[in-house]
């Protein structure tokens, strides 16, 4: 299954709360809460396609990940081919609760840079398929417009 | 912990898989995990000082005597129990290891009895439990309006039957501690050792070093950190024992066992959920009254809540 990143948040931490109000914090301790802390992060994923049998599809996977898989990060080769076309866009522009420019404008700069050289040939159109994909949606496309021209 | 490095401190847990038939009962008491764990902890210390050197502090929370001698349930463990933490103890001071336990909210109020006892006639002592001179006063409050800011009490040598067997440099003393502020004192009992009381630069290092350790969790909750970092990583919730139970229960199945059925009893505390109850209108509760038998709960025909 292939997903966005699209919000990382750390629950209230009691400990630390406590620890900040204390004169100082050494640098055990910081190293204790950093290093060997279960910190509780969580992450939300927006699923945008899968791979099965050599073939990736830009459709929602056919099942919700199993308790305990793994999540890791795309290499660059896996971002290229998943990006190859544009029909996992829809997703993220319908994406709720999902701050779709930021979102999108994100994934467009890491997925052009896996790309090396052609990456900017690539951008292009991608870019030119978001105004397409949001013609009739104007208030999304400036919004969207306007955090792809933070990374160009 | 290696107070002053910088380094990160180490985590160490060790997970034992004890199976029922080697108990002789069919039930695994929190008494007898109890015993268990204190002895462990004992010696997983006692282990873990071997890669250190220098001054060190072997602290654990709780009284520094086992518990268990007054538990009728444990009586059959217990002296094996005892032996294994005496030894311990015992390879702690050959090692001038720094033990100690730390009672945070200390209950027993010893020095009030003691006070008692000596304020007592002689010719009177044999009621000095029914007429107390000090009845309502504790430990606790007394030394929250002695201590100021970070001070120790005197020592104090334990005298109890259950403690006798803790002899000659095991021989178990305490004192009180304000990790506090004079303002808003926070009394705990720490529970030494004699060869810790009998060395004023190990007392010392330990009173400075729960002092240091307690104000590490800031101006409210001054408890010892790491303390509260090895409950923090030991403690198994609720919700991670139904996960393992889940597992279990999961794999016993798939192996083509059969699992226990839960009691009846049970079955009807794990009910999720509560109906809306209606209030009666007016009149009894009845299955003849006019409104009729609903559930357990007479409602008005007309009018519900």
């Amino acid at each position: 299954m292939y997903g966005l990143i699209h919000d990382i948040h750390i629950d209230d931490d009691g400990l630390v709360r406590q620890l900040v109000t204390a004169d100082g914090v050494s640098e055990e301790v910081m190293k204790d809460n950093r290093e060997r802390r279960i910190v509780p992060v969580e992450m939300s994923v927006l699923a945008v396609g899968y791979e099965q049998d050599g073939k990736v599809h830009h459709l929602l996977p056919p099942r919700p990940p199993l308790s305990l898989d793994v999540i890791y990060l795309c290499e660059d080769k896996d971002m290229v081919r998943f990006t190859e076309k544009f029909g996992y866009f829809r997703h993220i522009l319908n994406g709720k609760d999902v701050p779709v420019g930021e979102v999108l404008a994100a994934h467009i700069l890491q997925a052009g840079k896996a790309r090396g050289a052609d990456g900017t040939r690539w951008i292009e159109s991608a870019t030119q398929e978001v105004i397409t994909l949001l013609r009739d949606d104007y208030p999304t496309l400036m919004s969207v417009l306007g955090a792809l021209a933070d990374i160009s | 912990m290696q107070i002053g490095s910088g380094n990160t401190p180490e985590v160490e847990t060790d997970t034992e898989l004890r199976v029922l038939d080697e108990f002789d009962d069919t039930y695994f008491s929190d008494s007898q995990v109890a015993l268990q764990r204190d002895v462990a902890e004992r010696k997983k210390l006692l282990e873990m000082s071997e890669r250190y050197s220098g001054t060190i502090i072997a602290l654990t929370e709780g009284q520094l005597e086992l518990w268990g001698s007054v538990d009728n349930e444990n009586a059959k463990d217990f002296e094996k129990s005892l032996h294994d933490y005496l030894h311990a103890l015992e390879e702690m001071h050959k090692k001038k290891i720094i033990a100690g336990g730390y009672v945070d909210k200390p209950g027993a109020n010893w020095v009030v009895k003691l006070l008692e006892i000596a304020g007592t006639p002689q010719d009177e002592l044999k009621n000095v439990r029914k007429n107390r001179l000090l009845a309502g006063v504790t430990d606790y409050w007394m030394f929250s309006q002695i201590l100021d800011e970070h001070e120790r009490s005197a020592v104090f040598a334990l005298q109890a039957k259950s403690a006798e067997k803790y002899k000659d440099v095991l021989a178990i003393h305490f004192f009180y501690i304000n990790v506090g502020n004079k303002k808003y004192p926070k009394i705990a009992r720490v529970d030494v050792p004699l060869w810790v009381v009998e060395n004023p630069g190990m007392l010392n290092a330990l009173h400075s070093v729960l002092v240091e350790q307690s104000k590490i969790m800031g101006n409210s909750q001054q408890f010892p950190y790491l303390l509260h970092r090895a409950h923090e990583i030991a403690i198994v919730t609720h919700r991670e024992k139904e996960e393992i139970d889940r597992l279990l229960s999961r794999d016993i199945l798939s192996r083509g066992s059969q699992l226990g059925e839960k009691s009846p009893k049970q079955s009807a505390k794990d009910l999720q959920g509560r109906t809306q109850l209606s209030v009666p209108s007016f009149g009894a509760l009845g299955p003849r009254a006019a409104g009729g038998w609903v559930s357990g709960v007479w409602t008005h025909p007309r009018y519900s809540h």
